[in-house]
């Protein structure tokens, strides 16, 4: 692993972070939760409209349940990375290590889409031994997922000693001093530490002498996060991020950039992207239907599609679509439509298709004024141009 | 507050008082323990008789799609574009021009003389007579706030506009723009509420700002003009709390005709909802005809007078601006299926605003179950509604479906 050594108090003022370039610094927030109070409290597109103001270059996302992680990574899988936590509901934190269920549950999701983490999860001391804990050890193994634990010091050396490739993120860096933290970080080359909720780190705008020495010794294993551990502090990610530039400007700026975002892109984003890959086997992973109750998968030709309503249908009432591209071919909508096979007649409106989107993985559009005006079973026809042939790609969904 | 629908109902003598110190529309909606009806109608919703129409099963199915046609009343949005939509002066306003025969061409005839509150704000005549014989029938307006279109053609696509239109229609009202703001600058009664702002200013307004803004207040009005609870809403939300209604307030015929609305005949399919209408147009086979040589086309004609007219949403005229209220407008397609397609009805309040069709042409509910029933694919066309077809229904069936309808009418009106 790479080690590179700064030298604070030999660096020229020229290397230190100017204002307007520390203003600028994209952060990589490694700690956010957007469970299932969030979910009902803030829309996913207001969360991240608050990512984007942040400035975020990505987020590493894990909620209680699930269902929070995965609208997020629906609304912007350019910026969100999603982790898996062992939690149902909020409350689960010292229950999950000897819940049968937290565990199936955590095996269920795996089986059905990708993920970077498995965490942020709450372990202490000998606990990392019991079964379930060890069965997550292996399942990061065996998914190629790192560890997001928040945990002693003794439960995070249980982690990494039930395995020889396990990687583990020390969520808050254990609440330890940061000289307890150098400790751990020398003897573990498989620790990194997330200083979430560490907020004497960078008081005031400064940094203290014992923790510019942790990063000095450390450059490239530490990373920031917010930690949204209740709703309301979704809305601090945009502060969390403004805080940590201040104190970010006192460092040289190519440290700086590692703290603020490098360190955590160098182990968490290749671990997704091939864990995204493996899962998509040729299609984007972002594509995987995961609620059945507004998205459906359009097939019928070589590129794949979903179709994702903003509000369950009803009958009668307008709502919009977006269709979102998966893979590489280039993609350009022609045309959105929907018809009723067994009453011969489609809908008495032409969506509105609004522009292309890039992503990071393909195309999306969204289609404005869709209207089924009859119960029934309707069917999806999106006509598309590819690079060399037009296709049509359908789908049937049930309307009542 | 008593909400639209039961103001309307009360003052119209139509049996049924209700109260609830902490929201007559929440009650109305939530539970019906609160509303006074008739003793023929409440008092047996907890009883569990053993009667004839005890052995009418629902199916699961049946059930979700009646549970779809309640519960009633429900709110009325504000009319798209209307700026005075919901806002009681306006309503006031609204009421005093909608019986104004000064808005017509010769003062001889207002809104409400087609629109009769006595026959369901219809007029009772198979087409409408205003200043000349009209060729279609004058629709209902009770509910009519809840419409996406208006007229028979959808050929408005709000209600100030279809407020407006028959005031300029030489059949109807027979008025212009000019003859309609030359009278409003006159009128003494109209002119606090047309040509004041709301701090009692004067304003200057062009003909076409006064005539619009009269529509605007008539159509005010009119979204309030709801209809009440009916043996059918009463039926439909004791099944959905699993309570039974004694046959006296809903007969074994009815409810064999329910059964057959939601299945076999399939009318739940386009008469979708609680306002029993999906808000779009159908083929139905009906003749189209209009005399000799001329026919009516409908849905055809609607959307060609919507692009030209200069009142629609996507016009000058539109008070809010509301995007997705426009939307419709811009992006309703027109279709050679169109023509001779009609506006799906509400079947509610049927038994007050007989004849029926666009046309009027059917005088009674039982002509109108028998036209479905006998209906001739001949004149279906094939890029119609493929699932009309004749439905083979015997002389009981057809005599349930007429009780089923006519339960959707308040119940000292059958």
């Amino acid at each position: 692993m790479q080690k590179t050594k700064f030298h604070l108090l030999l660096a020229l003022p020229a290397f230190l972070v100017s204002s307007v370039w520390a203003n600028d610094l994209p952060i990589a927030d490694v700690h956010v939760h957007y469970s299932h109070d969030s979910v009902e409290l803030t829309p996913p597109a207001r969360v991240i409209e608050l990512m984007r103001q942040a400035k975020l270059k990505f987020a590493l996302v894990s909620s209680s349940d699930d269902k929070g992680t995965q609208l997020l990574l629906q609304q912007a899988p350019d910026l969100i990375i999603p982790g898996l936590r062992p939690y149902r509901r909020r409350g689960e934190t010292g229950s999950w290590t000897t819940d049968a269920a937290a565990l199936k549950y955590v095996e269920g999701l795996l089986q059905q889409g990708p993920y970077a983490t498995i965490g942020e999860f709450h372990l202490y001391g000998k606990d990392a031994q019991l079964e379930i804990p060890q069965r997550i050890v292996q399942l990061a193994d065996e998914h190629n997922l790192i560890l997001h634990a928040h945990s002693d010091a003794e439960a995070v050396e249980g982690l990494l000693a039930s395995s020889d490739t396990v990687r583990v993120i020390w969520a808050h860096a254990g609440f330890d001093d940061p000289a307890e933290i150098a400790v751990m970080l020398r003897k573990h080359d498989r620790l990194w530490a997330d200083l979430a909720f560490r907020s004497e780190v960078g008081s005031g705008g400064s940094l203290s002498a014992e923790w510019l020495t942790l990063f000095e010794e450390f450059p490239t294993r530490l990373m920031l996060g917010t930690d949204s551990y209740t709703p309301e502090r979704i809305f601090y990610i945009p502060e969390h991020a403004q805080g940590a530039r201040e104190w970010l400007k006192s460092l040289p700026a190519e440290l700086a950039e590692q703290i603020a975002w490098k360190n955590a892109y160098d182990l968490i984003k290749p671990v997704w992207e091939k864990n995204r890959q493996s899962a998509s086997t040729g299609t984007d992973a972002t594509c995987v239907v995961r609620s059945p109750d507004n998205e459906l998968e359009l097939g019928g030709s070589t590129v794949r599609a979903i179709v994702r309503t903003d509000r369950a249908i009803s009958v009668g009432e307008a709502f919009a679509v977006d269709i979102e591209f998966c893979g590489d071919e280039q993609v350009v909508l022609l045309d959105l439509d929907a018809t009723m096979p067994t009453h011969g007649h489609g809908m008495n409106y032409k969506p509105e298709l609004g522009n292309r989107v890039s992503t990071a993985d393909g195309s999306r559009y969204r289609a404005e004024g869709v209207l089924f005006h009859m119960p029934g079973e309707w069917q999806w026809s999106v006509k598309i141009q590819l690079a060399e042939q037009q296709q049509t790609l359908t789908a049937l969904t049930n309307v009542q | 507050m008593c909400s639209n629908s039961l103001r309307a109902a009360v003052a119209a003598g139509r049996g049924f008082i209700c109260g609830n110190a902490g929201g007559l529309w929440r009650s109305v909606l939530g539970s019906l323990a609160f509303c006074v009806v008739p003793a023929a109608l409440c008092s047996p919703l907890a009883s569990a008789s053993a009667s004839a129409s005890d052995a009418i099963v629902f199916s699961a199915e049946e059930r979700a799609r009646i549970t779809l046609h309640g519960p009633w009343p429900v709110p009325v949005p504000p009319d798209p574009g209307n700026e005075f939509s919901g806002l009681p002066w306006a309503e006031e306003a609204g009421r005093l021009l909608f019986h104004d025969n000064g808005l017509s061409g010769d003062n001889a005839v207002s809104c409400a003389t087609c629109h009769q509150a006595t026959n369901g704000y219809s007029d009772g005549r198979s087409v409408a007579v205003g200043n000349q014989r009209h060729f279609r029938n004058t629709q209902t307006l009770l509910n009519v706030g809840l419409q996406r279109w208006f007229g028979w053609d959808g050929g408005t696509d709000s209600l100030w506009a279809a407020a407006l239109r028959p005031m300029l229609s030489t059949i109807e009202m027979d008025n212009t723009v000019e003859g309609i703001a030359a009278y409003l600058r006159q009128a003494t009664q109209h002119q606090r509420t047309l040509l004041r702002d709301v701090n009692g200013q004067s304003v200057e307004l062009s003909d076409d700002a006064i005539t619009v803004k009269a529509a605007k207040l008539i159509a005010a009005h009119v979204r309030t003009l709801t209809s009440g609870i009916t043996p059918f809403d009463i039926f439909r939300d004791a099944l959905v709390l699993d309570k039974s209604v004694d046959e006296r307030a809903f007969s074994a015929s009815a409810r064999r005709g329910l059964k057959l609305f939601v299945g076999k005949a399939a009318c739940h399919v386009c008469h979708y909802g609680a306002n029993f209408s999906n808000g779009e147009f159908h083929d139905i086979g009906r003749p189209f005809f209009i005399g000799t040589g001329e026919v009516d086309p409908g849905r055809y004609r609607g959307i060609q007078r919507l692009r030209l007219d200069p009142y629609r949403l996507s016009g000058a005229f539109n008070g809010t601006n509301n995007k997705n209220q426009i939307r419709k407008t811009t992006s309703v397609k027109l279709s050679r299926a169109d023509w001779g397609r009609w506006r799906t009805p509400t079947l509610r309040n049927l038994v007050d605003t007989a004849p029926y069709m666009h046309d009027g042409s059917i005088a009674t509910l039982r002509e109108v179950v028998d036209a479905y029933a006998d209906i001739d694919p001949e004149r279906l066309h094939s890029e119609g509604e493929s699932i009309l077809k004749p439905l083979d229904l015997d002389e009981r069936e057809r005599e349930d479906l007429v009780a089923f309808l006519k339960s959707l009418s308040l119940t000292d009106r059958q």
